[in-house]
């Protein structure tokens, strides 16, 4: 096998992630919409501001390792809600789990950017190459 | 995500939110070849993001303190 073919092998043999004990949700289609509707510095660009990647973890890891009602619950409240709930759930991470947090966040977004593609149209699928009496 | 609904039978909440995204995503690949699509990979890795999670890579010396 090639090494691709070895890594993505391992992809799927990847236990779920736990650092220190701490449960967490894959990133996932659910996930990563939530990370953009709370404008995560991770998947939304964050203009001029340098973004808070710290932040970002931390709001990473409530999102996939907090109840996942409380979750939705928070992240359709106002920010300010959200960030308090974040505050809260970080308060219980110990500093030591934040290079594991930033090692799942790497992990998950590189994953799937190399999984992601473009459908490019076929040749004469487009509609003006359609016969004129279609 | 109906796509990967009607191909496999899972249940929405299993597709939303404990599918990897990449691997929802690498499934789409599959059934977009099966149905005949091309595609293309639309960008290189993040690689801008990966740089500046590195940076926030604590020190061992640091958490000791």
């Amino acid at each position: 096998m090639t090494d691709q073919t070895d890594s993505r092998a391992d992809d799927f043999l990847r236990p779920p992630a736990s650092p220190g004990g701490l449960q967490l949700r894959p990133l996932s289609s659910g996930s990563y919409a939530l990370l953009h509707r709370t404008r995560n510095a991770f998947v939304v660009p964050q203009g001029e501001d340098y973004p808070d990647h710290l932040s970002a973890a931390l709001e990473y890891a409530y999102i996939h390792g907090a109840p996942l009602r409380d979750v939705l619950l928070a992240a359709h409240a106002k920010p300010e809600v959200f960030r308090a709930e974040v505050f809260r759930f970080a308060e219980t991470l110990p500093v030591s789990l934040i290079r594991d947090i930033i090692r799942e966040v790497e992990h998950g977004l590189t994953a799937a950017a190399e999984q992601s593609v473009d459908v490019l149209p076929r040749p004469g699928s487009d509609d003006r190459d359609a016969p004129p009496n279609s | 995500m109906f796509t990967l609904a009607e191909k496999t039978g899972w249940p929405e909440a299993f597709i939303l939110w404990e599918l990897p995204l990449w691997r929802a995503l690498a499934y789409q690949h599959c059934a977009l070849w099966a149905s005949g699509a091309w595609t293309v990979s639309p960008a290189p890795p993040p690689q801008a993001q990966i740089e500046a999670l590195s940076t926030l890579e604590i020190d061992d010396d640091e958490q000791a303190d």
